[in-house]
């Protein structure tokens, strides 16, 4: 594996952590169903409730006395659909109007460009309470808020390679060979920012689940038993000082794929150019 | 530089007309209608149309943005469905607490991310340097609820040296301040890092060392006034950031606050207070950017407004 083998070389071993720790996540996303059963995360049973971890419950249960193991897999599961789903929307549109927006320069895409530059003033986190707040709070409204609010960066981050692409010659070319713009836009000028894509969606993704758990921690996101992470958090924290492990499971958890997803981000970003590597 | 601000300032007009239109937008987005909320569970039709009439929620479309804003104009923001106070009451009451909080968390970026830029500046490659590296990373991966409560859990709950929440004190201030501020510290010493990194390498500071100043007077005096511009545009991009974040931390920290005044609000649809909130958030975001650019202009005066 190129990009594996390209941590190990650079003796990243950091990182090389982090893609295993993004590993585990995605698995424990595909396989929660056949884990635990839905019943395991969501059912209350109070005669179990706030225990510490042991072997039957390694990671304890919480206030309502569910196994955390089995919510914090089935959270993973929730957490990626949420994220990708988001983040499928954010880049979707971002790169089709930043595209539309460098390769056309008149009077509307500048329109667009200022509108943009106008909503990345404001705070990601308002923009997406806002959302929130017009489709109402649950796992669809949750999704839908992080991938709008994420738009207008996206734009603007597209349109940047896109007006540079334009003017190479390449592009002169299929032009004076009578390409349609279409297929100048779509085959010729697109194709060279796949790297840029899978960078930005890697970081992306790392910070949708970021904003997706702040929202849901005010109660704007998925609503209970669903086992989110910000939710079960703000669920449990009245026990946080006697039974600190209710809110270390959930949370570490969450810190660790974060952060695992910003660091691949990043040597992704080295590995694809190794030119763009932070100058020391 | 006079008319760049000027200029800038002409500008004003057509941001707030552009905010206060979309804010009655999203009031019109809202599911739920204002009437039957202000009329409670147990009015009549009547009563809902009577309502509907005196709010002007009959008129047409443009009618009613002319009323809101005309209400606007007047210092109005509509009641609060659940308190029936006004809105401007519970904005007076819970804004000074955000910007107290937004504040605080600045300067502890600022305090701590701009003195650990210097350091690693001067001595690059260094132990700093590295850690920096490592923190910025960590600031943008943690989230501030997580980073909260495990503050909350050390220094209140297992230490006790600051209450874990509540507004009072400067003591209670600690917490918030930081859990808002922490991540933007290692944002703060890599801008600054980099900026005096790249001032240290400029013909004034060598034409400065060759006249015989000294290390100190030529990093503090000559590089620091210069990589400080940058500083304060970042200054104004993350206060609306921290401002965004506020709603959490306060949720956190049980600050009274305006985040969790909209965040309570928005749970229960109290249309008015979310979009009063959101209108005020909005002002703010569009003050402190007309700030920035101002200051800007001030102190670097090559820079002109087209």
């Amino acid at each position: 594996m190129g990009f594996l083998g390209y941590l190990v070389r650079k003796k990243n071993y950091v990182t090389l952590l982090a893609t295993f720790v993004m590993a585990i996540f995605l698995m424990a996303a595909l396989l929660a169903p056949f884990l635990f059963d839905w019943e395991t995360a969501t059912r209350v049973t109070l005669d179990t409730s706030l225990l510490s971890p042991s072997l039957a419950h390694p990671l304890g249960t919480d206030e309502l006395g569910r196994d955390l193991l089995a919510r914090v897999v089935w959270g993973a599961r929730i957490t990626l659909i949420v994220a990708l789903v988001s983040v499928a929307i954010a880049m979707i549109l971002g790169v089709l109007i930043g595209s539309l927006c460098g390769y056309y320069e008149n009077w509307f895409t500048d329109a667009v460009m200022r509108f943009m530059d106008f909503m990345i003033a404001f705070p990601r986190t308002l923009l997406a309470i806002i959302v929130v707040t017009v489709l109402g709070s649950g796992v669809l409204s949750l999704t839908l808020a992080i991938g709008i609010s994420t738009i207008p960066a996206n734009v603007r981050l597209f349109r940047g390679p896109i007006l540079a692409l334009k003017r190479r010659q390449f592009t002169v070319a299929a032009k004076a060979l009578g390409a349609r713009d279409s297929s100048i836009l779509f085959s010729h000028i697109l194709p060279n920012t796949t790297s840029l894509i899978i960078i930005q969606g890697t970081l992306s993704l790392a910070e949708a689940i970021l904003i997706g758990s702040g929202l849901s921690f005010l109660g704007l996101g998925p609503q209970p038993p669903i086992p989110e992470w910000g939710a079960m958090i703000a669920a449990s924290r009245a026990h946080i000082t006697s039974h600190p492990h209710v809110i270390l499971a959930p949370g570490i958890t969450l810190f660790a794929v974060i952060l695992a997803f910003n660091l691949v981000g990043d040597a992704l970003r080295d590995y694809a150019d190794p030119r763009s590597r932070k100058a020391i | 530089m006079g008319t760049y601000i000027i200029r800038r300032l002409l500008t004003l007009p057509l941001m707030l007309l552009g905010v206060s239109v979309a804010v009655f937008i999203i009031l019109h987005l809202i599911p739920g209608d204002p009437a039957r909320m202000a009329a409670g569970p147990d009015a009549t039709e009547q009563d809902v149309a009577q309502i509907r009439a005196n709010y002007g929620l009959d008129q047409p479309l443009p009618v009613q943005y002319g009323i809101y804003l005309k209400k606007i104009a007047q210092g109005d923001l509509g009641d609060s469905f659940q308190t029936l106070a006004p809105v401007t009451e519970g904005i007076a009451r819970t804004f000074p607490a955000t910007l107290e909080l937004t504040v605080a968390g600045m300067l502890v970026a600022l305090v701590l991310g701009v003195p650990l830029g210097i350091y690693s500046a001067l001595n690059p490659r260094g132990a700093a340097d590295r850690f920096v590296t490592s923190l910025a990373v960590l600031g943008i991966s943690i989230p501030g609820f997580f980073l909260g409560l495990v503050l909350m859990l050390v220094f209140a709950s297992m230490l006790g040296w600051v209450p874990p929440t509540g507004r009072g004190t400067w003591r209670h201030l600690v917490l918030p301040a930081l859990t808002l501020g922490l991540p933007y510290v290692a944002a703060f010493a890599r801008l600054t890092r980099s900026n005096m990194l790249d001032i240290l390498s400029e013909d004034f500071i060598r034409t400065a060392r060759a006249k015989g100043l000294s290390w100190t007077k030529v990093t503090y005096r000559h590089a620091m006034r210069n990589a400080s511009i940058p500083i304060v545009t970042m200054l104004g991009l993350d206060f609306g950031r921290l401002l965004g974040g506020a709603a959490i931390v306060e949720t956190v920290f049980a600050w009274p606050g305006m985040g969790r005044y909209m965040v309570e609000a928005i749970m229960i649809r109290d249309i008015y207070v979310i979009q009063g909130t959101i209108l005020v958030f909005a002002l703010s975001v569009v003050a402190i950017n007309l700030f920035v650019d101002v200051i800007y202009g001030i102190i670097d005066p090559r820079i002109t407004y087209s």
